[in-house]
């Protein structure tokens, strides 16, 4: 109290006022309305607008939800063919980057407040210098327009990001001639040999997997998928085979494979397979393969019906307009977006040497660090633009808010630098699209959120010749520099959703790890959590190990995005460091420092105990009737009585031979449900707030089973009988009710649920921010300290689907969860016991979690079936 | 013979009455303590029930709804399709009244708001938790009337809370006529 100075006169003053205020119970709440309501909006129901988010320049087609002009949550865009209605985790966690309180906010000169005339100044003098121009990869006409424009001013222009496709148009460069883009069809895929590919991530193909592995029934004729790769990858997870291999050995692996698979049996059984399917096999690679692997696999793949070609989506890519220039003689600078400071060391130094430099981003990262002038750039759901998805599709890009530190885009920038006269942005947009699509007008355009019919044609005679290739030698220790699932190359690390989000396999969240096997972790005396110096020549990084069983003997894999030196708070926390200082480089020493963190691995034991969990098995066994999961389904005994029902009944099913553990249901979740953040500590003590995890089994031969796991709504539910405050209720249509504001805290009913999804706010983990508090569900409510909490299966959206049908006098439309919606490969379905998932719970391979304990879980599970070659034993 | 020595009562005869009124003062108000918090959050006046409240324009529905003859949906518009029933914005109100009373000052707070493009503060009279979820157009599609829970909002002039917006009332009217939405996540979630 000192510190307020109150003397006791003022305190009997203000006890005073205080007493009088109080005579009236009501607090003054005012309500305020538009002065100008604007005519599509009705305060209450949220507005819904197609718009797309960009990376490396292709663009991913997504609706997002808007409440009172505040975009709340992204969704994808069924008619984008780059979504397919589906997501990733890193489109899910947008709307906490637009709301990033460490998002730039002013234009800055050397660190000080400048105004937007000194930009101006800047760039009138880099248009009478030697300027370039140095632009993340783009798809945008717009954009390509105004880069011819510069070209034949003389201003030279460069495209940068380190994760963009450039080993696989290379590879092509190899066997055809020129940089052509692969374009792979899973649809009509028998067998899949994916030499380091990552499917999970890849949506369409991501799907089309999903659907050639559809099991009905033991019968049913699903595609088999072979995955060899260094890094154990969700595609791991999902294939039917997998093996582990250094790097350098995909090469030899696809040479082998290309002369029908050597005396290795196992590879020849692989080739095998891959003859009798003809054209239905299909060899794919990584995109982080080295370019010789993607001539290899083009070779391997030439009389494929599933692989196509075709120019280029990204403006340039594949020729050496898209290397980081050397800045000899350049007087003005300018960087548009990314961060090329911190993704790629050796221009951090020319960067600093710049004379002028103009940074054009999201945040006060390595690279606006090291330029002159800083300028807050726009969101993606702040801006207007158009780009083209990964098959070409032309798409519109719309904002959703106006934006927030009024940022200005790389259009914008370049007029400027062109001495144009400002432009509205949606003006230029309108006005150059007749010529852009003459076929469809604007408006239909930015509703549709893609133009149909605009994708890249294929190119009919790309045949792929037979071109030798040399397979790099192996060598002890191989690094595998990878982008990081959530993080990619950094860009998203500021993100604390994405931070606490569990890399399926490892499970670790926060902090960088290095992935390496149990055998080579053993041969250099590693433990867990261990600090190793990776060195290669006169460059070395220190970052902390993970033992992950099924990793690649002698290699070791180091994400990115870790080890970030700008202002960003976020991005700053986790310990690592980064990775792109050994870019390049193949060999590195791996030795043991004294140093030893712990790392916060959400499931610590990776064993089943012995317990049926995670069930699964073969498709012969299945057919055989040979699984027996007849047990793991019926009715078990019980004493307690049976709720009243009325209404649809919802049910919810799990598909575990189709998940690909992508993890963007646990990020829909977050968004849809308003879970917090708690922060490595709180991760450490087992109290992460996720509703919904994906749990991962790994046996004893290394092979890895994963499931996501939520609350089951049992119809037995033995939350709600301990619970003394009756805070967890039945509803009449199955769900398992969770009301906060009666729940104590007493947590009976986390101890008593069989499946440990309840989640207990410890402390008061909701965002206090008010610009982060924008992006809140506002139909959920935020949960305070000392409430439980859990999966409700939306209940917002089922009430709203109610309310809906309701209002309208007409039946209900089934509403899909967050996590359903999200899915890519459609492995989470949802809807009435008897309609939607009644079908899918006849087939024999679906069964109750935990089936012994007589819960009767109203979410259930299709066992993950496996498809063996049965040449191939083990 | 034994005599007895006079000792003086160390209580008076009174004090057995004072014991008897002591314990039963101590009872009464034991559970007084306990019920009084309990009978006053239930009380009209805690719940702000029946007190009018003071606009930052003297807006009359008396005059509005019967002189006028303005249906309630016609500003109050949001309750046939959203969770809210929505306060009119300034626009709607110029509709009239850039032509009616423009002069009058009376609405020069409207006329201030029109202008400046700022909304007027207009003081919530119906407050629900935050953790309740209302929703206003399934019980217009159910066909209730505003004034089963807004009362003769035509007779009053200045607007006051009728109903007592307890769950307890919700529940009377929802285990009557909506026996199947009376789980606890039909209102909260």
């Amino acid at each position: 109290m000192s510190s307020l100075k109150l003397s006791r006169r003022s305190l009997f003053k203000l006890a005073g006022a205080a007493s009088l205020a109080a005579c009236s119970s009501r607090p003054a709440r005012a309500i305020l309305p538009y002065a100008k309501q604007p005519p599509e909006l009705v305060p209450g129901i949220a507005s819904y607008y197609a718009t797309a988010l960009v990376e490396d320049g292709l663009a991913t087609g997504v609706i997002v939800e808007a409440h009172e002009g505040r975009p709340t949550k992204v969704e994808g865009n069924p008619d984008h063919p780059s979504s397919g209605g589906a997501t990733r985790a890193i489109e899910q966690a947008a709307v906490l980057g637009l709301y990033d309180p460490d998002r730039l906010q002013d234009i800055t000169e050397r660190g000080e407040p400048a105004p937007w005339q000194a930009i101006e100044r800047a760039l009138a003098i880099g248009r009478r210098g030697r300027t370039h121009v140095l632009l993340e990869p783009t798809s945008s006409p717009l954009v390509i327009e105004l880069i011819g424009r510069l070209r034949n001013a003389g201003t030279t222009v460069s495209f940068w990001s380190p994760f963009e496709k450039r080993e696989s148009l290379a590879g092509n460069a190899i066997v055809l001639g020129r940089p052509l883009q692969t374009r792979v069809d899973l649809t009509n895929a028998d067998v899949i040999v994916s030499l380091d590919g990552d499917l999970a991530f890849d949506l369409p193909r991501a799907r089309q997997l999903a659907d050639r592995r559809q099991v009905i029934d033991g019968t049913s004729p699903i595609a088999r998928l072979y995955q060899i790769e260094t890094c154990y990858s969700t595609t791991g997870i999902v294939a039917d085979h997998r093996r582990a291999v250094q790097p350098s050995e995909l090469a030899r692996t696809a040479s082998a494979l290309l002369a029908g698979g050597g005396d290795d049996p196992w590879l020849a059984a692989v080739a095998r397979d891959l003859k009798r399917a003809g054209d239905r096999g299909v060899v794919i690679a990584g995109e982080r393969a080295p370019a010789e692997l993607h001539a290899l696999v083009a070779q391997l793949s030439a009389g494929s019906r599933c692989v196509a070609y075709c120019e280029p989506v990204v403006f340039e890519a594949g020729t050496p307009s898209h290397e980081l220039p050397d800045l000899e003689g350049v007087d003005t600078l300018l960087v548009l977006g990314g961060n090329p400071a911190y993704t790629s060391p050796a221009f951090a130094a020319k960067l600093a040497a710049a004379q002028t430099s103009i940074y054009l981003g999201l945040y006060a990262n390595e690279t606006a660090q090291a330029c002159r002038f800083v300028v807050p750039a726009q969101h993606d759901l702040e801006r207007w633009d158009v780009a083209r998805g990964d098959d070409g599709t032309l798409t519109p890009i719309q904002p959703l808010i106006e934006p927030l530190f009024g940022g200005r885009s790389v259009a914008e920038m370049l007029h400027e630098l062109l001495g144009d006269r400002p432009i509205d942005a949606r003006d230029e947009l309108a006005a150059a699209w007749p010529k852009l699509v003459p076929a469809m007008r604007f408006e239909a355009a930015l509703a549709h959120g893609a133009v149909p019919n605009t994708a890249a044609p294929s190119i009919a005679d790309a045949k792929p010749s037979r071109v030798p290739i040399n397979a790099p030698a192996p060598v002890a220790i191989e690094l595998a520099l990878r982008p990081h699932p959530f993080l990619h190359d950094g860009r998203y690390s500021n993100n604390p959703w994405l931070q606490e989000l569990p890399e399926t396999v490892t499970k670790l969240v926060w902090d960088q790890g290095a992935q390496l096997s149990p055998a080579t972790a053993l041969a250099h005396g590693i433990a867990n959590g261990d600090v190793v110096e990776l060195s290669s020549f006169d460059r070395a990084i220190q970052v902390p190990a993970i033992i992950v069983p099924g990793h690649a003997e002698g290699a070791i894999t180091v994400p990115a995005g870790y080890g970030r030196k700008g202002a960003e708070r976020v991005a700053r926390e986790p310990f690592g460091a980064n990775a792109f200082e050994l870019a390049g480089a193949r060999e590195v020493r791996l030795t043991r420092t004294d140093r030893h963190i712990e790392l916060a691995v959400e499931m610590e034991s990776p064993l089943e105990h012995h317990r049926p969990v995670a069930l699964g098995g073969t498709l012969v066994e299945l057919r055989d009737g040979k699984l027996a999961l007849g047990k793991y389904r019926d009715a078990v005994p019980t004493l307690l009585t049976d709720m009243p029902r009325s209404g649809p009944q919802w049910a919810m099913q799990i598909d575990q031979t189709t998940c690909t553990g992508c993890a963007a249901c646990v990020m829909a979740c977050a968004a849809e449900n308003n879970t917090p953040v708690v922060g490595k500590d709180q991760v450490i003590r087992g109290r992460d707030m996720h509703w919904l995890r994906i749990d991962r089994y790994i046996d004893d031969g290394g092979a890895t089973v994963i499931q996501p796991m939520t609350c089951q709504h049992c119809e037995k539910a033995p939350c709600e009988y301990v619970c003394p405050v009756e805070a967890t209720t039945h509803s009449p249509e199955g769900l398992n009710e969770m009301t906060y504001n009666r729940c104590v805290g007493t947590r009976f009913c986390s101890n008593n649920c069989p499946y440990k999804v309840r989640r207990f706010n410890f402390f008061d983990f909701k965002s206090h921010d008010p610009l982060r508090q924008l992006g809140a569900n506002p139909n959920v409510t935020v949960r305070d300290r000392g409430v439980m909490e859990k999966c409700t299966y939306c209940v917002q959206r089922l009430r709203r689907a109610e309310i809906d049908a309701a209002v309208e006098h007409r039946a209900i439309t089934v509403p899909k969860t967050a996590c359903a919606q999200a899915c890519p490969t459609n492995a989470i379905i949802f809807g009435r016991l008897d309609v939607e998932i009644a079908e899918v719970r006849r087939r024999p391979h679906s069964y109750a979690e935990l089936h012994d304990q007589g819960t009767r879980p109203r979410t259930q599970y299709l066992a993950r079936i496996r498809n063996p070659n049965p040449e191939i034993i083990g | 013979m034994h005599t007895y020595a006079r000792v003086s009562a160390l209580f008076p005869p009174w004090s057995n009455t004072a014991t008897y009124v002591a314990l039963i003062a101590a009872v009464v108000l034991g559970a007084g303590a306990l019920v009084a918090p309990i009978m006053y959050a239930r009380s009209p006046y805690a719940r702000g029930q029946d007190d009018p409240v003071l606009q930052p324009i003297a807006f009359d529905h008396r005059h509005h709804v019967r002189d006028d003859g303005i249906a309630c949906l016609y500003c109050h518009e949001g309750a046939e399709r959203s969770a809210y029933a929505g306060i009119p914005p300034t626009e709607r109100c110029m509709g009239c009244h850039a032509q009616v009373w423009n002069d009058s000052a009376a609405i020069a707070p409207l006329l201030e708001s029109w202008r400046t493009g700022t909304p007027i503060r207009w003081q919530r009279v119906h407050s629900l938790p935050d953790f309740v979820y209302f929703d206003h157009s399934v019980h217009i599609a159910r066909h209730l009337d505003c004034s089963n829970c807004h009362g003769r909002v035509d007779e009053m002039a200045a607007v006051y809370q009728v109903a007592p917006l307890s769950m307890e009332w919700c529940l009377d009217c929802h285990r009557r006529l909506a026996p199947t939405r009376t789980s606890c996540s039909t209102c909260h979630r």
